[in-house]
């Protein structure tokens, strides 16, 4: 259960709440996720809190007799604090505009260097304040590091063009702008706090509120301004509805340097409201919305470039000298992938730069070295490495846990999953996102579960629970068990006989359950195209009652798993043994405890090796990725079954079979074989060839005849679940049917108007095409 | 701004509809709208109704003809084919048999009736209401349509009017087609052609911007456009058209009985001086969301709407029905307040809002079943409706294709993009108010948007084609 809102945390809601509600009286767009975000920011609490809160003030506002927001449905039950405080602001209807002035915000007080926590319990405690949720996930300029929280390595390019924009401004010559895009989490306020450390501000306000932009004095007489947080409006200027472009057309007359953290919510509002003409300003604008230089004369992209980071000069003015631009898209490389490498010359902007290519690694090729490579493992191992030993022998699960993580074989494992479920998903973590994971896989979802107790506190009784002999004993095992990173992490229902009954969700455990190895846990070595859980399997069957799994397992040849396993693990393991005993348990009790441990242990092994569920799929997404990446022709077996998707042909195994459909049926499903009635169809002629196409992450197959694109297809995961399922020509179904179906559909359907000179019509009859004249 | 005509009162003059086993009969509804057609009548004396198979021969009302071509005389059929430049030598008979099977529509399960699919005009005609709904007095479907047309500020006669041109446009770009029409305009009756339309009227006052109304004029003035014509092909072309009408039938009918609800409130209120602005505030100038739409994460029983939307429609009828008794004219406004001056108006629609369980039950069959996805996998699945049906809940739950069609159409033409914001406000003009992350998962499922965390509104969206 989480705590009531208090009254500071309910007075920031109705703050925004009205502030959304006097925009749509005004017939004015707004963006709900940003106010939002504002009271995530004020309050610690999540999104969904909030937006479930928003609801609420729905609810009492109606019961007020007043016009609700429309896009929060009344919730009812709120607490009457909210009630009260709602009541306390709205007079009549008239009076809700005038109560809705943007509430300025409370920056996170300035936390100053504060030493590693040395103590054990202390540095458990504080872990959960990185959780979703918790605090301290936002940086304002003053704010200073927290030496408890190591600080990583920026997103790829961001710190090189950090300094590449400290020595720009240095020389005073040209103005240089830095924009740092992208979602909040990926660390542009934190990045943007250091960037100014070594200015003085200008005017300095002491007034403790976060503000929207910061002004600074820099070399020759220019100044610097930071727009820190687009959201919040320009001071007294409430109804501008470009205010960026206000902020940078300004900064462009003036000759200003600029920095501003923005994400693409803002870029597109501020594109739709801006009545000024398609100046230089904008043009820049566009440009950073899609990315792509069309018609934005103003705007030269100098090389060289690529997703992460782009150099460009922006004309705003004849007699202006050009503004030197830098852009840093914050989440075009995935954490969990190793960096690219770059340089950019710091001779006010000249050549030589290096950029490598973002590239991700084959899933067959992820080894201990990512550790060290990736923008996310020199965090974990960093904070991990950090963290006090505990007092005693790894015992309880969250000491399991440090003591798992310390290896770097699973330092390297969770790396991996977190980028398979990324990948499964079609999602980028953020840094956040990071440390809500590392939160999770140190003391598991303990702060989610219980309120009012610390870490410690609650394992101080769990300990003394566990050393019961009766079944208290065993509940209290099973609780702690519920805390282990493996489990955890999956969002792993608990058992039956512990005392929890919910799994917990969240943004990163909803992304990693969608690779929890027990989804698949198919029998086999992990060979090319068998399962990987025959050891676990193994384990439970070769040895009977009163022997241990985990012991059978760990003898198994090639397990590889004992950097992960803790004593913890091991005193699991004897109670499960004992409870197992016949009698002990009743028959039902006793299933639930061997099925639960079975998941238990393939769960773990699966954590320790860093395999993913759906490791095949995975793996030929990661290989058709870097096909494309780097020209490659596909492997052979995956292109058959591609074809068998997309394109089987009408006799599977003949020469010169093409796809045949039906033209006017409503499903564009291809025909094989025999058909029951004659059925008029299309029959594709040319051998269209499929090529692989990405663009960042996401990965496309295109049909291609001879150098033109015809169709494109969007190969997310549930593409290449269905393209798994295809075997010996044929196309197979997976639970993602029902979706992927229409789309393979369109996919052939398109090609009927695309290319009309390539389609034949025909009469599939039995197994013959009839082809027949039109004149 | 909703207007409405100067003296039409609150009721809004849309015909009752009825079930529709057959989604192609409402384009084939608008086929027959809005031309001078002979009235068809048997030797008999009974009024004939046309399907393209059917097992019947005549009621005690009607006579039934099968437009198809009959196997018996198939080789007659492959002669027309030949005739209008279909040759497959050796193979006329088999080519003949298959293009007759391959434009058959949808068949309902137990029903010994078969539709047509609309693909060119003379094919749209093969079949009418008479024949599809074997009743000698049909619904006149195309005159509904028509009505949601122009209650939506669109012309009244302009929906047929629009799907006759691009009808010509698709046969102009696929000489094949083209061909094939030609040769069914023969299987019509001897007394059928395939008459011009009747210029539209102009537009009848009524205006309701933020209704499926409106938003069937402005998804129908985009799919019949050029762009779309050419972009899609013919198949596609007609199950998208079929969508748009099974939504505004669905849609609709839901957001009529909303409105004809909120009129009565509106008088109620105003018999006990209370304001009306309030909810004349709510007819005029907010969308009606009308279907709640719960996030899929949701228990069943809290995502069902059967209950409440079955409610709605018997709801509306009953108000409806009072107000129709009533004939109130004027300005909405000020028909409510004369109407709240009328005692027995006041207790009529008190009595309104308990509705009997039979009120407006063939409207809710029409909008149910309108809206009611057939099947989700296997041969006959249907990709494009709204509803599921599990067990005895309905719940908001679009089929890929459904998504796929609203968002495309909110786009400014094929090819192009759209905002996630964009297909928001079209849906909230249908009278439907889900999450956005709701709506974003489901275009990502369908492939056209790619969620990016910052974007929020302004994720991008694809067209589907």
């Amino acid at each position: 259960m989480s705590m009531a809102w208090s009254d500071d945390e309910v007075r920031h809601l109705v703050d925004a709440y009205l502030e959304m509600l006097a925009l749509e009286q005004a017939g004015e767009s707004y963006v709900k996720l940003r106010f939002n975000e504002r009271v995530q920011e004020l309050t610690g609490r999540t999104k969904g809190s909030v937006e479930f809160k928003f609801c609420n003030a729905s609810a009492a506002i109606r019961d007020l007799g007043h016009d609700y927001i429309e896009g929060y449905k009344p919730r009812d039950n709120y607490q009457a604090a909210l009630h009260d405080e709602l009541e306390r602001r709205l007079g009549p209807p008239v009076a809700i505009a005038a109560e809705a002035a943007p509430a300025p915000r409370l920056s996170e007080p300035p936390t100053g260097d504060v030493p590693a926590e040395s103590s054990w319990a202390a540095a458990i405690n504080r872990i959960p304040e990185r959780g979703f949720g918790g605090r301290d996930v936002a940086d304002a300029p003053g704010s200073h590091d927290d030496a408890f929280w190591p600080v990583g390595p920026s997103a790829p390019g961001a710190d090189e063009a950090m300094e590449w924009f400290h020595a720009a401004t240095a020389e005073g010559g040209h103005p240089c702008w830095m924009f740092l895009l992208g979602a909040p989490g990926n660390g542009k306020s934190h990045l943007s706090a250091r960037l100014v450390e070594g200015f003085t501000e200008v005017n300095p306000r002491s007034d403790g509120l976060a503000h929207r932009s910061y002004r600074y004095e820099a070399a020759g007489e220019k100044e610097l301004l930071l727009v820190n947080d687009a959201t919040i409006s320009r001071p007294g200027d409430e109804g501008h509805t470009a205010p960026l472009l206000q902020d940078l057309r300004e900064a462009a007359t003036r000759g200003d340097h600029v920095v501003a953290n923005v994400n693409r919510g803002i870029l597109f509002e501020e594109r739709a409201g801006d009545p000024g003409p398609r100046d230089p300003v904008r043009q820049l604008v566009d440009w950073l919305h899609s990315g792509h230089g069309d018609h934005v004369a103003a705007v030269r992209q100098l090389d060289p470039s690529s997703d992460y980071l782009t150099l460009l000069e922006l004309d705003v003015a004849s007699d202006h000298p050009p503004v030197r631009v830098v852009v840093v898209r914050m989440d075009a490389c995935s954490l969990f992938e190793p960096r690219p490498t770059v340089h950019l010359s710091t001779a006010g902007g000249e050549g030589p730069n290096l950029l490598s290519p973002y590239e991700i690694t084959r899933l067959a090729r992820r080894d201990e070295t990512l550790a060290s490579t990736t923008t996310a493992g020199p965090v974990l191992a960093a904070f991990v490495a950090q963290l006090p030993g505990s007092p005693e022998a790894p015992s309880d699960p969250i000491a399991a846990n440090v003591a798992s993580l310390r290896a770097v074989q699973s330092q390297s494992s969770m790396l991996t999953l977190l980028r398979c479920a990324e990948i499964a998903t079609s999602r980028r973590f953020t840094y956040r996102e990071l440390w809500g994971a590392v939160s999770l896989a140190v003391v598991g979802d303990l702060p989610q579960r219980v309120a009012g107790q610390t870490p410690v506190e609650w394992l101080e009784e769990n300990t003394a629970a566990r050393s019961r002999e009766d079944k208290t004993g065993l509940q209290a095992y099973l609780d702690a068990a519920q805390l282990r990173a493996h489990v955890s992490l999956f969002g792993a229902r608990p058992s039956p006989l512990s005392s929890w009954s919910r799994s917990v969700s969240g943004p990163v455990v909803d992304a990693l359950s969608t690779i929890d190895p027990v989804r698949d846990a198919r029998p086999g070595n992990g060979g090319h195209g068998e399962g990987w859980a025959s050891p676990v399997l193994d384990a439970f069957v070769s040895r009977g009652t009163g022997e241990s799994p985990l012991e059978a397992l760990m003898d198994a040849s090639g397990a590889g798993i004992s950097h992960y396993v803790t004593s913890f693990d091991w005193e699991l393991d004897k109670v499960f043994v004992r409870y197992r005993e016949p009698q002990v348990l009743s028959d039902r009790e006793s299933r639930a405890l061997e099925s639960w441990y079975g998941e238990y242990l393939l769960r773990l092994y699966a954590f320790a090796k860093g395999i993913p569920a759906f490791s095949q799929e995975v793996g030929a997404w990661t290989e058709l990725w870097a096909s494309a990446a780097t020209g490659q022709a596909i492997e052979q077996d995956l292109m058959r079954r591609l074809r068998a998707l997309l394109l089987p042909p009408h006799q599977p195994g003949q020469m010169n079979s093409h796809l045949v459909v039906p033209a006017f049926a409503a499903r564009t499903e291809p025909i094989t074989g025999r058909v029951e009635r004659p059925t008029f169809v299309a029959r594709m002629l040319p051998q269209w060839n499929l090529v692989p196409h990405i663009d960042g992450d996401d990965l496309f197959i295109e049909l291609h005849d001879g150098a033109d694109a015809l169709v494109s297809l969007h190969m997310d995961f549930a593409m290449i679940r269905e393209t798994f399922a295809c075997e010996d020509g044929h196309p197979g179904i997976t639970e993602h049917a029902a979706s992927a179906a229409p789309r393979l559909e369109r996919f052939r359907s398109s090609l009927l108007v695309t290319r009309p000179t390539a389609v034949g019509h025909a009469v599939a009859d039995g197994t013959n095409l009839c082809d027949f004249k039109v004149g | 701004m909703s207007t409405a005509p100067a003296s039409a009162g609150p009721l809004l003059p849309l015909r009752r509809p009825e079930y529709v086993s057959s989604p192609e009969l409402l384009i084939s509804s608008l086929a027959w709208n809005r031309r001078d057609m002979p009235d068809l009548t048997s030797d008999s004396g009974l009024p004939i109704g046309l399907a393209y198979r059917t097992d019947k021969t005549a009621s005690r009302t009607i006579e039934f003809r099968s437009t198809a071509p009959e196997s018996a005389t198939i080789a007659d059929w492959g002669h027309v084919l030949r005739e209008q430049g279909i040759d497959g030598g050796p193979h006329q008979d088999v080519i003949g048999t298959a293009l007759a099977n391959s434009v058959e529509g949808v068949r309902a399960r137990k029903s010994t009736t078969q539709g047509v699919l609309p693909l060119g005009p003379s094919m749209a005609l093969l079949q009418n209401a008479r024949g599809m709904l074997g009743k000698r007095n049909p619904p006149d479907l195309g005159e509904i349509l028509e009505t949601c047309h122009a209650l939506g500020g669109g012309e009244y006669g302009e929906a047929s009017a629009a799907w006759f041109r691009a009808s010509e446009r698709r046969l102009g770009n696929e000489p094949f087609l083209s061909a094939l029409d030609r040769a069914f305009a023969t299987q019509l009756p001897a007394d059928v052609t395939v008459t011009p339309l009747r210029s539209p009227d102009t537009t009848t006052g009524w205006s309701l911007p933020s209704s499926p109304f409106a938003w069937f004029v402005d998804a129908w003035a985009k799919l019949t456009s050029d762009a779309w014509v050419d972009a899609l092909p013919a198949r596609r072309w007609n199950d998208w058209a079929t969508t748009i009408l099974r939504n505004v039938i669905g849609f609709g009918f839901l957001w009529e009985a909303s409105w004809h609800e909120q009129v009565a409130r509106a008088v109620l209120a105003a018999s006990g001086n209370e304001p009306v602005e309030g909810h004349l505030h709510r007819l005029t100038s907010r969308t009606h969301r009308v279907v709640p739409w719960f996030p899929v994460q949701e228990a069943v029983s809290v995502r069902d709407v059967a209950g409440k939307l079955k409610s709605l429609i018997a709801r509306g009828a009953e108000c409806r029905a009072v107000l129709a008794k009533h004939e109130a004219t004027g300005s909405v406004s000020d028909a409510v307040q004369s109407l709240a001056e009328a005692p027995d108006v006041v207790d009529e629609l008190r009595e309104a809002f308990r509705p009997s369980a039979r009120s407006g039950s063939n409207v809710w069959e029409a909008v149910k079943y309108a809206l009611l996805a057939r099947e989700r996998v296997g041969e006959s699945a249907d990709h494009y409706g709204f509803f599921e049906s599990r067990g005895r809940y309905l719940l908001p739950a679009p089929a890929t294709e459904w998504i796929a069609v609203v968002a495309s159409l909110a786009a400014s033409g094929p090819g192009q993009t759209t905002t996630l914001g964009d297909v928001i406000k079209d849906l909230h003009r249908m009278g439907l108010d889900p999450h956005t992350s709701e709506v974003l998962a489901l275009l990502e499922a369908a492939g056209l948007a790619r969620g990016a965390a910052d974007a929020d509104q302004s994720v991008e969206v694809h067209t589907a084609y």
